[in-house]
């Protein structure tokens, strides 16, 4: 009876240590997020995202004001002709991007 | 029970190992270029080196695609859609396979859609672009007359439209037509690249040209791709879609728009000649991609009441409207799709 009892808190222990480890490494694969700046399709900058800023990318084709703040990033000026940037709004997944197409500037969130 | 308590932690480091193991990193290519839009491709592979090679070949490929499907620029060496448009008045001009295949995808939704999204509406199409040019260029908001936008309507019949899958050729059975593929081509191609990344054996990618987003596979941690469906405008809140092995499409009026209020944008409904101004955005989900982008402009194009029970009607491909007033409707097969938390 009691080598039954610990076999059951054998097995429960393993399956915790299990699920512990899964969670932490689903954790660790969701952080690091980071905003990466690419002009002419050549990567510019790497800011992290959860690190409040803002910054003012200038080429010879114009300006875009980039804001990364509470884990978003988005273009919160721009003297392109058509504001899709600006409009575009705040991106934090993977699968967004911000494009200024008159200045050749693409924002995308990695992993 | 010894024994169970060994297999169950067996099975339990196998599967923390095999995770640990997967050494695949998802990595990002951005290009600007083909379909005059923006093309990112997520990757999932063992070193940046590889991925590049792969993003690089895909992206030449829609290139390609782009050159074929160009209404504007003639290439030497390829017969693009600017060729067809100059030629096939006079007589039956060979195009590549992919330029017939296209074309029988559009003319598809056409009929199924009662011609809500016609790729021989070029003449009409032709009459605003050049408006949104003159906009750009001066300032001032010359819309097409009523009597032009008329006479231009009367060639857009795409029946008459006659393709030659035998011998590979597209002839205009009326002269006038101009063919103008913005609403499928891009569509199109996108999941042409998708089928050709399958076929090289890629299995987690994610293309997205200018808002037409792809999925091949899952990402590379095994979960579906979370894709935010675009905003037409600030403060309307869109659903998040988990998608695998499928496309995501939006057609909105907040894009490539003119006039001092963006009043005027690029999607021509058919029936008034004049900017759809039933919806701010329809997306549309989809197996297949060139399916999403020529129904999202169809349902665009219809009035509110007829484009929500046609697209309720549809079945495995699900929709999310923005009203005029902002509110975000989905139908029942957008839910299966809607990221729940």
């Amino acid at each position: 009876m009691r080598r039954k009892t610990n076999d059951i808190i054998v097995v429960v222990l393993l399956l915790a240590v299990g699920i512990c480890l899964l969670a932490v490494m689903s954790v660790f694969s969701k952080d690091g997020r980071s905003v990466k700046v690419y002009i002419d399709n050549r990567l510019c900058h790497t800011f992290d995202i959860n690190e409040d800023r803002e910054l003012v990318i200038s080429t010879e084709k114009g300006e875009n004001t980039l804001v990364i703040k509470d884990g978003y990033a988005f273009v919160s000026h721009a003297d392109c002709p058509d504001k899709t940037c600006v409009n575009t709004g705040k991106i934090n997944m993977t699968t967004q991007v911000i494009a200024c197409m008159p200045h050749g500037l693409v924002i995308t969130v990695e992993e | 029970m010894r024994k169970a308590a060994i297999v169950i932690a067996a099975v339990v480091l196998v599967i923390c190992a095999a995770v640990l193991a997967n050494g695949k990193k998802q990595y990002t290519y951005s290009a600007v270029g083909a379909f005059d839009t923006v093309t990112v491709i997520l990757g999932a592979q063992e070193s940046e080196e590889e991925f590049l090679t792969n993003a690089d070949m895909l992206y030449r490929r829609l290139e390609w695609y782009h050159k074929l499907f160009d209404i504007y620029n003639e290439y030497d060496g390829i017969t693009s859609l600017a060729t067809v448009n100059r030629l096939a008045a006079e007589s039956p001009v060979e195009v590549d396979k992919e330029i017939i295949q296209m074309l029988k995808t559009a003319k598809e939704l056409y009929s199924a859609t009662n011609g809500q999204v016609n790729v021989a509406m070029g003449r009409v199409t032709a009459l605003w672009k050049s408006a949104m040019d003159h906009y750009d260029n001066t300032g001032e908001v010359l819309l097409p007359n009523d009597e032009e936008l008329l006479q231009a309507s009367l060639l857009c019949d795409l029946d008459k439209v006659v393709l030659d899958e035998v011998n590979n050729t597209v002839f205009f059975a009326e002269k006038g037509i101009k063919l103008d593929v913005g609403a499928v081509a891009k569509g199109y191609a996108a999941e042409r690249v998708t089928l050709f990344a399958k076929e090289k054996g890629l299995d987690s990618y994610l293309i997205n040209v200018g808002g037409n987003v792809c999925a091949v596979g899952k990402k590379y941690n095994g979960k579906s791709w979370a894709v935010q469906v675009e905003s037409p405008r600030e403060g309307v809140k869109t659903p998040v879609l988990m998608i695998e092995d499928a496309s995501v499409v939006t057609s909105s009026g907040t894009k490539r728009c003119f006039g001092d209020n963006g009043e005027y944008h690029h999607i021509i409904d058919p029936d008034t000649l004049m900017p759809s101004d039933n919806f701010l955005s329809v997306t549309v989900i989809a197996d297949s991609s060139a399916v999403a982008d020529g129904l999202s402009t169809a349902l665009f194009n219809m009035g509110q009441e007829e484009a929500i029970s046609f697209a309720e009607g549809l079945e495995g491909i699900g929709v999310v409207f923005v009203t005029k007033d902002g509110r975000v409707l989905l139908t029942r097969e957008a839910e299966k799709y809607e990221k729940k938390n």
